[in-house]
């Protein structure tokens, strides 16, 4: 990552936008955050909840943790992301459950889970730490939006087939004849998620989009 | 897979070969213990197709073509050779017997599908798959369409005068709760073992399964010591638990699940002793199903579950080599 | 941390002194702490709000002539006028697949006026049919020794194929309801 030096700080910020939305996109490359793209990809509207939620979180971390890096002490860095992770994780969950109640309840136990999903941490110890903060908004929004359009993926297939029509925030957008009298529910069901990422997964090898491992 | 023109094929093409399970006792391909499988399996389905009539052959028909063309497609997707070994059909054939028999035919394609390209070739094809693929696609579509997969019908005979005009009459399981049959036991046993009975098109007939079983066993082609050991299993077990033994025996999938599902080569231990846990344990796991589940039949989960058991079971029940010593526990201490 | 090569002030000095790493994590530990006392303070109406909002739209389903209600420590006493309209109380079924939370309104002559599911989990197509009204227009008019699944004695018809989730909410409303009429009567 740094040996981009050389380039002007504006093109170093689109670098580091896109970089996390298809080359180290959190699922599909680094397989990464598995537990909420498995668990909450059941609709688009989850999927979206989760995905700014994501976006939220990862920003404000990475943007506190790029401002305190050169006075964080090595040896209590880890516990120091953790809370400030915590501390942004539960202002979102009380803002959600005091303004969006529908979404706070569809999306449960998983709110609370963003403290322990692995790219916000992972974003942390890899950039944030080491980058200066307008980079870190880059890594956060291209890694945020990276998962999101992951999650986004997931569940188009999963609603699609589990339902049997697509819906975003209760406006119906289409729905299938007949399989939305009789739609797959095992789509809708946990191990949906895991054929549905499963092939995607294996579907993005075969297309040779994700070379780099 | 080990006939010669494969042979060379692949010898040209420089791969290195190496065999993985079925492998099969010198004399047969798996080409030719396929075909006879699927002659062995000709009774079922022509039972099938007396009892439910003209709608149970095209069921088989669309099954089988499904997975034909699935496996066929999916070898050109994944650039592998295509060999008509015959697998594929086995696999729609007793796909399609384990189905009820008014599904929809979109469910059945889709179904059997799920069996070729997930249960079978995203394992690695023949050979390398864990889960039988015939009930692997009938559990998915058990959980995919609950509704479908469970609204049985009594038997419609084709060739029964007044066949075109009996509407379809719904009737549950035998197996389950509200299952009521009105006629002595007598009769309810004859109507079990010849399959005049409500159920999947291929599994009612105790009959048809139990002579193209037996023709399987003569042939040396299936082990008979997992049929007899599950089904020995649950008749013990239902005796113990005060169930009608003949009734838990002949009803449900239990006779095509022990003769044709649970000897499947690939997915169940290679050694005799293996092979008598895993009955076993299938058989104990449909007791459970049957007896505490919330489902009323309980074989297809049950054989499912052992499955995944099998590579366990094949590490730990092995044969000891002749003249093996024990060795002496912990020689010098470490 | 390479950054810090460049610095020789009195702040390197507090960097490397052995207690600031304990320093710094209490420093952290206390603005996070406050931040979420504050967010939680503001919050906090907001959500007791929502919760009411909610509730008061359910109630407002089961008793449409209802013109306020009153919260008893274990259910709801719900006014059209000056009248007891009836009486709500929230209850949890133990389904197929988890919980069912499920909200039911009993009139002032203790028959069930309705009921509706809040939140379950049971299997999609089968056991969450239970949340339609063919099922809970079932439940309407029966009195307590009525609410039960026809095979064990009741009047409600169990869902084909969701025999389990269906018995759940039978099962768990005559129970809550016994309990919450018992109370009722020892309260007036």
């Amino acid at each position: 990552m740094s040996q981009l030096k050389e380039i002007s700080p504006g093109k170093k910020f689109w670098v580091e936008f896109v970089k996390g939305i298809v080359v180290t996109n959190p699922v599909f490359v680094l397989v990464l955050g598995l537990c909420p793209a498995l668990a909450v990809t059941s609709s688009i509207d989850n999927a979206l909840g989760m995905g700014a939620g994501v976006i939220f979180v990862l920003l404000c971390s990475n943007i506190i943790i790029s401002l305190i890096r050169k006075i964080t002490p090595d040896m209590v860095r880890i516990p120091v992301f953790i809370v400030v992770i915590a501390t942004f994780v539960t202002i979102l969950s009380l803002v959600f459950e005091a303004y969006i109640p529908p979404l706070y309840e569809s999306l449960g136990i998983y709110l609370a889970l963003i403290v322990v999903n692995c790219i916000i941490l992972g974003r942390a110890e890899a950039f944030a730490q080491k980058n200066p903060v307008l980079y870190s908004i880059a890594d956060a929004f291209g890694i945020g939006i990276g998962f999101t359009v992951s999650l986004l993926l997931v569940s188009l297939f999963r609603e699609i087939l589990g339902t049997g029509s697509l819906s975003i925030f209760g406006f119906t957008l289409f729905s299938i004849p007949v399989l939305s009298e009789t739609p797959m529910a095992f789509f809708i069901m946990p191990p949906g998620a895991f054929l549905v990422l499963g092939l995607l997964l294996a579907l993005f090898r075969w297309l040779g989009v994700l070379k780099n491992e | 897979m080990d006939s010669k023109i494969d042979e060379t094929k692949l010898i040209d093409s420089g791969e290195v070969y190496i065999a993985h399970p079925p492998h099969i006792w010198g004399g047969f391909s798996t080409a030719k213990v396929m075909y006879i499988v699927l002659a062995a399996l000709a009774l079922p389905s022509a039972a099938a197709v007396y009892f439910f009539g003209p709608r149970a052959l095209y069921l088989i028909i669309v099954s089988m073509a499904t997975a034909l063309l699935t496996e066929f497609a999916i070898k050109k997707l994944r650039k592998k050779p295509f060999y008509m070994d015959g697998s594929a059909l086995i696999t729609g054939l007793l796909f399609a017997l384990v189905l009820p028999p008014r599904i929809p035919f979109w469910m059945a394609i889709i179904g059997a599908a799920f069996s070729i390209a997930i249960a079978k070739e995203a394992f690695g094809g023949l050979g390398f798959n864990i889960f039988n693929p015939a009930l692997a696609g009938r559990a998915f579509l058990a959980i995919c369409f609950p509704a479908a997969m469970t609204s049985w019908y009594l038997p419609a005979k084709w060739f029964v005068p007044g066949y075109a005009a009996a509407d379809a009459i719904t009737s549950a399981s035998p197996l389950s709760e509200s299952y009521i049959y009105e006629g002595t036991r007598a009769a309810l046993y004859k109507d079990l073992f010849f399959g005049n009975i409500a159920g999947s098109i291929g599994e009612t007939s105790a009959l048809a399964i139990l002579i193209g079983g037996i023709i399987l066993i003569v042939l040396r082609l299936i082990d008979w010591r997992i049929p007899a050991v599950y089904i020995g299993t649950v008749a013990l077990g239902s005796l113990i638990f005060g169930n009608d033994v003949l009734f838990q025996v002949l009803s449900g999938g239990l006779m095509i699940g022990a003769f044709f599902m649970a000897t499947d080569y690939v997915t169940s231990p290679v050694t005799g002793a293996g092979r008598i846990v895993f009955a076993l344990g299938a058989g104990i796991i449909t007791l459970l199903i049957r007896n505490f589940g919330s489902l009323p039949e309980g074989v297809a989960f049950s054989i499912l579950i052992m499955n995944a058991f099998t590579p366990l079971i094949d590490k730990y029940v092995r044969p000891k080599p002749f003249g093996f010593v024990k060795k002496i526990a912990k020689k010098d201490g470490k | 941390m390479e950054n810090n090569k460049n610095s020789k002030s009195a702040g390197r000095k507090i960097l490397e002194s052995k207690i600031y790493p304990l320093v710094f994590l209490v420093i952290i530990v206390l603005i996070s702490v406050s931040l979420i006392m504050v967010i939680g303070n503001i919050t906090q109406a907001k959500i007791a709000q929502q919760r009411d909002a909610e509730i008061l739209k359910q109630l407002n389903i089961i008793f449409p002539e209802m013109t306020d209600f009153k919260y008893l420590d274990k259910y709801y006493e719900i006014y059209a006028g000056n009248d007891i309209a009836g009486f709500a109380f929230t209850l949890k079924g133990k389904g197929y697949g988890g919980d069912i939370n499920m909200l039911a309104g009993i009139d002032s002559n203790y028959n069930v006026k309705a009921i509706s599911i809040l939140s379950n989990t049971e299997t999609p197509g089968l056991g969450t049919k239970i949340a339609e009204s063919s099922f809970t227009d079932q439940f309407k008019g029966l009195g307590q020794q009525d609410v039960g699944l026809t095979i064990d004695g009741g009047k409600i018809d169990a869902i084909t194929g969701a025999t389990i989730s269906s018995k759940a909410v039978a099962d768990a409303l005559r129970g809550q309801m016994e309990e919450i009429i018992e109370l009722i009567k020892n309260s007036n």
